[in-house]
């Protein structure tokens, strides 16, 4: 048998940035097996290498010519992808940043291994965004989730963090259930398993929900839509999202709040929207109507929170609302206004997240909302970062949030979906209310009665922990100091909340570009 | 007409329901995996009964039903590594792998 | 009714009858055990399926490493002489309701379609040297590549790895 060895350097060149993460995850973990343990906090310099050495590879693809499609259709570096891959080592880079100190407060010994699963999950991310190919998407999944159920089990002596991760992984690969039997019946349905080979079997056969291929693509297609509901965690397929955003540790949850979404949204993206465009009216009121339950009820749950972790993660389900118009929309217009509205979402969310990390003692405590009572006098800089970041979250005129959400709302109504803006600006009306609940707690509430030295040394959580109580009444009295890394990554993350809703411009044409629009 | 392909699609749907009916309804974290991994069957026969039938269309993508079959098996045993990995340090904290508050349909 | 239909009857008997008493059984360790029997019963329809390959994949990993797995984690975790190992938890109806629903759905779908017949000629066709021809599809990259599928699923089993012993390993 002739074997022809058809692949080129030109196809690795293609996925120049998931090489340099990867390579970078690998350096990692063998520089770790070689230097001693107390340097093991240098890993992190890697890690924001590999980083930034995707981000070169993204420039150099941005500025390649050529078909960007690569290793026979598994694989593309079009504008969409690429710019998916910009919001994913962003929020990489930014949650790298903000894991020095933290993870060594938390008592984390194996930082090799965290890094090098951090490292491993982008490149999933980055793999899944870029991929053409129903198995691909599947592959790039499993490697972005298979290191987050890791990461999420990751803090020694929590049990808490270790079911978050025992739950994330029963759910997720129940969803990989339906992702994949949905994926199944759309290859028998139409022949293929790469999304051109779907659009082609789609766009010149005859599709109806009673003939021809019609009932075992629409079957494929409700249960690919399920599972991928799952992944970007859209109500009725949240449960996972609050407890395991709640028990991993803060920079794992900024990585998959945004990393996670935004890959499963480019693969929503490339499935619904490009490939099966062809019968939109047969999924549209799928997406349609996960938008409205999603944006309703994840802002009317985020409403009823107390711990600030848990009120970010009811608020990223709902932020999945916002973005699934774009999906619905099923234009070119709703995509790009999605794109803006990941990035946007990126700097924001992992800057709220970074905040609430700073402000994290062990165990997961000090994240609930009356330890936030007063802060603006205890720690300014941090209350006011945080007050940025939440406005932003809102949608207040002068911040990322707020382009976001003009571009997507503008989208649903010239495309057709006023009702979708209607609810959405609704929606957003009681989300004001719990992102400013946060805010009036650090400015205008005092903080509590009790010293908070006492109130930790009375909680019996902390001595299970096995911390000497000296510690303690210091940490929880002077608040733990920030680290160079993660104030560097949140005066970044607010550069980017100010930048973007200032000036918005050149991101918005990246992004209309990435959708294919002029 | 037994052996149509139709018959191996419903074998298929009604092995993965029994997993999904397993999945949902246990509270022993193991009980769960094992009707994921009867799900994880289903589809991979769902996909090579499809493989099978489509011999001869003229997709370039004759055995990528099977070749995906191939690839699912590899991801699924990694994943039962990682999970019982999990279980078993869930159990030496807390000597019980009941997953009642682990609630899939939790509201 | 010819061999080959009588031999899928049976496999079809078993797979469902012993994928039912995985999940319905209350002692865990009979579940797993008939796990393994589904597991098994799978191959069987693989080969009837003229994927053989397939089939031999199936018993190595499922059969082979993962049942093993399966019965270490519940040697370690359960006393297996525990007849209520296996409970059920309070929404097994609603578990039952969907799964039923979602079942007829399926079914009604595929029993709705009959263009399946057009390209696939309903029966299930001949084909040899299936290990050969998934072989170069994997290794020799032409017109249909999985090179890259391939190279992922590489890392999918390193993450695997490491994972396994973080998470595993004693603290001490």
């Amino acid at each position: 048998m002739a074997f022809t060895y058809a692949i080129s350097g030109g196809d690795w060149a293609r996925i120049a940035p998931e090489l340099a993460l990867l390579v970078a995850a690998l350096l990692v973990m063998l520089v770790d097996a070689l230097i001693p343990a107390r340097l093991r906090g240098a890993l992190v310099i890697i890690g924001v290498m590999g980083v930034l050495a995707a981000l070169a590879g993204v420039i150099m693809l941005y500025a390649s010519s050529g078909s960007p499609s690569a290793f026979g259709g598994m694989v593309t570096s079009d504008p969409l992808a690429l710019f998916a891959t910009l919001v994913i080592l962003a929020a990489t880079g930014l949650s790298l940043l903000l894991s020095p100190g933290y993870i060594e407060r938390q008592g984390t010994r194996q930082q090799g291994e965290f890094y090098a699963l951090v490292m491993l999950a982008a490149t999933g991310m980055v793999l899944m965004a870029a991929s053409t190919n129903l198995m691909m998407i599947f592959l790039g999944l499993e490697l972005l989730s298979l290191p987050l159920y890791v990461l999420c089990a990751f803090a020694p002596g929590q049990q808490r963090a270790q079911e978050s991760g025992m739950k994330y992984f029963l759910l997720s690969s129940f969803a990989s259930g339906f992702l994949l039997y949905g994926m199944a019946l759309i290859y028998g349905a139409t022949g293929a398993t790469n999304l051109g080979g779907i659009n082609h079997f789609v766009a010149t056969h005859a599709m109806s929900a009673t003939a021809g291929f019609g009932p075992i693509l629409l079957g494929g297609m409700a249960l690919l839509a399920v599972g991928l509901a799952f992944k970007v965690s859209a109500i009725p397929f949240h449960a996972w999202t609050p407890d395991v955003y709640q028990g991993a540790l803060t920079p794992v949850t900024a990585l998959m709040s945004v990393g996670t979404k935004m890959a499963a949204f480019v693969a929503l993206i490339r499935v619904f929207d490009v490939a099966l465009a062809p019968v939109r009216a047969d999924w549209q009121g799928i997406m349609w109507a996960l938008a409205i339950l999603t944006m309703v009820g994840g802002n009317i749950l985020a409403a009823t929170q107390t711990n600030v972790k848990r009120l970010l993660a009811y608020s990223s389900i709902a932020h999945a609302g916002y973005l699934l118009i774009g999906i619905a929309l099923g234009t070119q217009a709703g995509i790009a206004a999605l794109l803006y509205y990941m990035a946007a979402y990126a700097v924001m969310n992992v800057g709220a997240f970074g905040v609430v990390l700073a402000l994290e003692r062990v165990a997961g405590l000090g994240t609930n909302l009356d330890d936030y009572r007063g802060l603006a006098s205890r720690r300014p800089a941090l209350a006011a970062a945080l007050a940025v970041f939440l406005f932003a979250l809102a949608g207040i005129p002068g911040t990322a949030g707020f382009v976001a959400k003009y571009a997507i709302f503008a989208a649903a109504v010239t495309g057709g979906h006023a009702e979708l803006t209607i609810i959405g600006v609704v929606a957003s009306m009681i989300g004001f209310y719990y992102y400013l609940r946060v805010i009036w707690a650090m400015y205008f509430v005092p903080a509590p009665d009790m010293p908070a030295a006492e109130a930790a040394n009375a909680n019996p959580h902390l001595s299970l922990a096995g911390l000497n109580s000296a510690v303690v009444t210091k940490l929880a009295a002077s608040g733990t100091p920030l680290a160079f890394s993660a104030g560097l990554a949140l005066a970044l993350a607010l550069i980017g909340t100010l930048g973007l809703g200032i000036f918005p411009a050149p991101l918005i044409s990246l992004a209309r570009q990435a959708a294919g629009l002029p | 007409m037994l052996l149509s392909l139709n018959s191996f699609l419903v074998l298929g749907a009604l092995l993965f329901c029994i997993g999904l009916f397993g999945a949902l309804s246990k509270r022993n974290a193991i009980s769960v995996l094992m009707g994921i991994e009867i799900m994880l069957n289903a589809v991979n026969i769902t996909l090579v009964a499809f493989s099978s039938a489509f011999q001869h269309s003229a997709h370039g993508a004759r055995l990528s039903g099977q070749v995906f079959a191939v690839f699912i098996i590899t991801v699924a045993a990694a994943e039962a590594a990682v999970a019982l990995a999990t279980i078993i340090a869930i159990y030496r904290r807390k000597s019980s792998v009941d997953v009642t508050e682990i609630n899939m349909m939790k509201w | 009714m010819d061999l080959a239909s009588i031999v899928f009857l049976v496999l079809a008997a078993i797979l469902v009858g012993s994928a039912l008493a995985v999940v319905t059984l209350r002692n865990i360790v009979h579940a797993a055990l008939f796990l393994v029997l589904v597991f098994g019963a799978a191959a069987g329809i693989y080969i009837l399926l003229n994927a053989e390959f397939i089939a031999i994949v199936q018993i190595l990993v499922y059969a082979g490493a993962v049942t093993i797995l399966i019965l270490f984690a519940i040697m370690l975790t359960q006393n297996p002489n525990s007849r209520g190992s296996n409970p059920m938890n309070r929404q097994a109806l609603i578990a039952a309701f969907i799964a039923a629903a979602l079942c007829a759905g399926i079914i009604f779908a595929l029993s709705q379609n009959n263009a399946i017949s057009a390209a696939a000629s309903q029966a299930v066709t001949q084909n040899a040297g299936t290990a050969v021809a998934i072989g170069n599809l994997l290794y020799s990259p032409t017109s249909y590549s999985y090179v890259l599928p391939f190279e992922i699923a590489t890392l999918v089993l390193l993450v695997a790895i490491v994972g396994a012993i973080v998470i595993g390993r004693e603290e001490d």
